[in-house]
């Protein structure tokens, strides 16, 4: 057998020293390192929501007319909203929902963007200006408006305002790649693989976009929070989550008519909103330091 | 009483993430007023933590200054904080020339602008003043034209010109004492003779003390009066040049000084074989040169080259950056298309060949790139490397792809179980072993060699030429060998064609070229080599002058430009290749 124990420890051991520096660059930056923890925190609470929250009915539209609007208390710790569901049981399952839609559209996103790039910059010529002037034409909007505009057209709803959001995100990533694809290019492994005879797309796919990776995820990192943030103002405008679902955009939304009397309504979704935005913007700015030595702080 | 320049029981250490580990342990170099030092080392043994650290320019942490005293003129230059480092030493007392003169010199300014501006701030000096000197300064480094040459832009000089002036800022300032860390590593042969012999010279007349930095240990024998052998940052052996060349004491010196003379005239007598294996007719390849006016330009980077290699015969190429030595392969490799001739592998033109005739062509005709930093996929294993060639061309199972892979892991040298590394895990020469052994990998009949040794430590490079000339014997190739290194030519090419601005100007037996040079520019190649024989930088022979641009090359013999030996016919007619004697011919109007 080719794969001998002795031979297998060898193989894994520089492995597990690559990861243990990488781990020892996250720990020297305590915010980094703070946002890591925060991040896996929002994760675990996402995962377990369901069977954490207190009131897991109050996710649908069970009302309790009671409980209308009742500040923080014992009880309900964030307060109840105008339905009498409680707030944090809601804020809390809302980490679910904005997380697996920013996952979704960002990794959408990245599945039309990152092939689109590696092709453009490698193929090069009449291939590199179509693909690059659409992009052009997709980044001449602000995202937000084109996302609203895409949503608009097909109608609100959550899934509609991922893909809209992946529509108008993709041109961001395509750009990226082609810029290391383009300078890869000239590197003499992709030149050694043509003398070969590897044919183009296994170039592609193969050669150039496993090293362009490395600052693809500092940028999907970065975008996390952007993507949550306008998930959320989507909702807000009604363009993205319908009720019941415990969104905190259209939680936000919603709040609106009674802002001045009920205080914690908006704020505990703000929050949320606030911490996982913060902690995905400290992360990706960590991952850059940590991939890219050359913005390293001493 | 300590001497002008003296380092004692100097000790860096530097501190990785996992461990602490000493970098530089030096007892003791000392070296006196206007004398030479020159510090040998291969990459990593510590020359550049030893400059820097000599600036007072070395980063802590990572590196740590454990101990020692850095005595120069009297003054522990450890002792100084920063700030007297920066307005009495560094710049105007100790000079430091870098490798890359572009790193040193900065791209948005002039480089007028940025000579004025370090005079006026060593020298207090009005601009007016500050002017004056600064193309004194020029004149000094003959670069002719000064005024205008303080117009343009860095990137606007070549790297001869920029590296003068890096010399005359460090001069300009009054420095005293010079670092060269490697200052001739980027440039071409006769420039780095033309820039050693002008820093010999102006070191007499300026009376200045230089601690010289190479790897290279013939250039650093030539140009010093003492030297020190630099290992794992402890300095093996040191000494007047002569007594360190002639009778080495140290293991390593002792290798290092063989792995430099074993290149020379080690070939053996090779069987003739008249079987062709590739021919090249008139092959030309301009490059569109895209200009604001309508008239068409071109860089005519290989112009009307014509060659054979026969079967078992090892071509080399010979000339400097520029010479289109490289395109000429590439052309060869079909990574491009040329612009009009023919390249016949076994009788068949290659820019006429169908797909699947294309794609056996490239099994047929390997490459191994100069530098195995980049020539390999930094995120493949290396089973993945060597196996490419292997799964384009060939339908094997995983299996035996992989019993493959370590079978040429084997016949390179590397042990069974890198096959599972990254390339990072692996010293230049390993990586470059990794290369061969993916050229390799399906049977090639032509490999090609772009300067396989130039960017990889000494003692290693002549592991890697024992290793192909050992390959070659063993699996009877044929190979292209393209190298500025005439040392690694004479090793081992059997037949040498010299190229310049894109022409062949000779072509001939590797034995009778090196012997009887005929074109001056073959001439002027060979003698501005320094060898370990070579006694002093003057001996040298330089050639005066840039390269010129292959947009608009002169007319008629491209090299009368430089040739001291050219007449007026030399600028009107261009010559064409003759045959001397025999299979030796050369392009020029001497040998008709």
């Amino acid at each position: 057998m080719i794969l001998k124990s002795s031979n297998l420890t060898e193989i894994i051991k520089p492995r597990i020293k690559e990861v243990g520096l990488s781990f020892y660059l996250l720990k020297k930056n305590k915010l980094t390192l703070a946002a890591f923890y925060v991040i896996i925190a929002i994760i675990v609470l996402a995962i377990l929501a369901p069977f954490i929250v207190p009131y897991p009915s109050h996710i649908s539209e069970e009302a309790n007319a009671a409980n209308k609007l009742l500040p923080p208390s014992q009880e309900f710790i964030f307060g109840t909203d105008e339905l009498g569901r409680d707030i944090f049981s809601r804020v809390i399952y809302g980490t679910r929902i904005s997380l697996t839609t920013a996952v979704l559209a960002v990794g959408l996103a990245l599945l039309i963007g990152v092939p689109m790039g590696a092709i453009a910059g490698t193929i090069g010529g009449w291939v590199d200006e179509t693909i690059m002037r659409i992009t052009d034409i997709f980044l001449s909007f602000p995202p937000l408006l084109l996302a609203i505009a895409i949503v608009s057209i097909v109608g609100p709803s959550l899934n509609n305002a991922v893909i809209a959001i992946a529509l108008s995100w993709w041109p961001w990533y395509t750009r990226l790649v082609r810029g290391q694809a383009v300078s890869l290019k000239e590197r003499k492994f992709i030149q050694a693989a043509e003398a070969i005879g590897t044919s183009k797309w296994k170039i592609i796919f193969s050669h150039v976009v496993p090293n362009t990776i490395s600052p693809v995820i500092v940028q999907a990192s970065m975008d996390m929070g952007g993507v949550i943030l306008t998930i959320a103002s989507l909702s807000f405008l009604g363009l993205g989550a319908q009720a019941p679902t415990p969104e905190w955009g259209l939680m936000i939304s919603t709040s609106r008519n009674y802002f001045l009397n009920a205080w914690w309504y908006s704020i505990f979704p703000g929050i949320a909103i606030f911490i996982t935005v913060l902690a995905f913007n400290l992360l990706g700015d960590g991952f850059r330091e940590i991939m890219d030595p050359k913005t390293r702080k001493n | 009483m300590s001497a002008y320049f003296e380092i004692r029981n100097l000790k860096v250490d530097y501190r990785t993430y996992e461990k602490q580990q000493t970098v530089l342990d030096i007892k003791r170099i000392a070296i006196e007023r206007g004398k030479t030092y020159g510090i040998v080392g291969e990459s990593g043994s510590g020359k550049t933590v030893l400059a820097l650290t000599i600036m007072g320019l070395l980063q802590c942490p990572p590196g740590i200054i454990q101990g020692g005293e850095i005595i120069f003129d009297g003054q522990d230059l450890l002792k100084k904080n920063g700030k007297e480092m920066a307005e009495n030493y560094r710049g105007n007392r100790i000079a430091m020339i870098f490798q890359d003169p572009m790193s040193t010199l900065n791209p948005v300014f002039t480089v007028g602008y940025q000579m004025i501006q370090i005079i006026k701030q060593n020298q207090k000096l009005h601009k007016k003043d500050a002017y004056k000197k600064a193309v004194e300064m020029m004149q000094v480094v003959k670069l002719p034209d000064a005024e205008d040459i303080m117009q343009k832009y860095p990137h606007q000089l070549s790297g001869g010109q920029r590296q003068r002036i890096i010399i005359a800022m460090a001069l300009a300032c009054g420095a005293e004492f010079l670092i060269a860390d490697e200052p001739t590593r980027n440039l071409d042969v006769t420039i780095q003779a033309s820039i050693l012999k002008l820093m010999k010279e102006l070191q007499h007349k300026f009376g200045v003390t230089v601690l010289f930095i190479a790897n290279n240990l013939s250039l650093v024998s030539a140009f010093c009066d003492e030297i020190g052998i630099l290992h794992d940052g402890r300095i093996v052996e040191q000494g007047p040049v002569e007594n360190v060349i002639r009778s080495p004491q140290n293991l390593y010196t002792k290798m290092l000084i063989d792995s430099i003379t074993k290149g020379e005239n080690a070939r053996k007598k090779k069987q003739e074989n008249d079987e062709v294996l590739l021919e090249v007719r008139s092959l030309k390849k301009y490059f569109p040169v895209r200009k604001k006016t309508s008239e068409k330009l071109f860089v005519k980077a290989v112009d009307d080259v014509n060659l054979i290699v026969n079967k078992g015969e090892v071509l080399g190429i010979v000339g400097e950056s520029g010479c289109g030595k490289s395109t000429l392969v590439n052309t060869i490799l079909n990574l491009h298309e040329p612009t009009s001739g023919q390249v016949l592998f076994e009788g068949k033109n290659i820019f006429e060949l169908d797909r699947s005739q294309l794609r056996k062509t490239r099994k047929d005709i390997q490459i191994v790139f100069q530098d195995p930093y980049w020539s390999l996929n930094p995120r493949w294993l290396v089973k993945d490397i060597i196996s490419e060639p292997i799964k384009v061309h060939e339908k094997l199972d995983g299996i035996s792809i992989l019993k493959r892979v370590e079978g040429l892991l084997e016949l390179v040298g590397l042990p069974k179980n890198s096959a599972f590394k990254y390339p990072h895990e692996f010293s230049g020469g390993q990586r470059q072993r990794i290369a061969i052994a993916r050229a390799l990998a399906v049977n090639p009949k032509l490999v090609v060699l772009d300067e396989p040794t130039s960017s990889i430590d000494v003692i290693s490079q002549s592991q890697i030429l024992e290793l192909l000339e050992g390959l070659r014997e063993k699996l009877g190739l044929t190979n292209i060998l393209i190298s500025h290194d005439l040392s690694v030519v004479n090793y081992m090419a059997d037949k040498i064609i010299v190229m310049y601005l894109g022409k062949v100007v000779e072509y001939g037996d590797s034995a009778e070229v090196f012997k009887n040079p005929l074109h001056p520019y073959t001439k002027a190649l060979f003698n501005s080599i320094p060898s370990l024989e070579v006694n002093g930088i003057e001996s040298l022979t330089t050639l005066e002058g840039n390269v010129p641009s292959a947009i608009n090359p002169p007319s008629g013999c491209r090299f009368h430009t430089r040739c001291s030996m050219a007449s007026e016919r030399c600028s009107k007619e261009v010559p064409t290749m003759k045959v001397h004697s025999d299979n030796h011919s050369t392009a020029c109007f001497l040998y008709e």
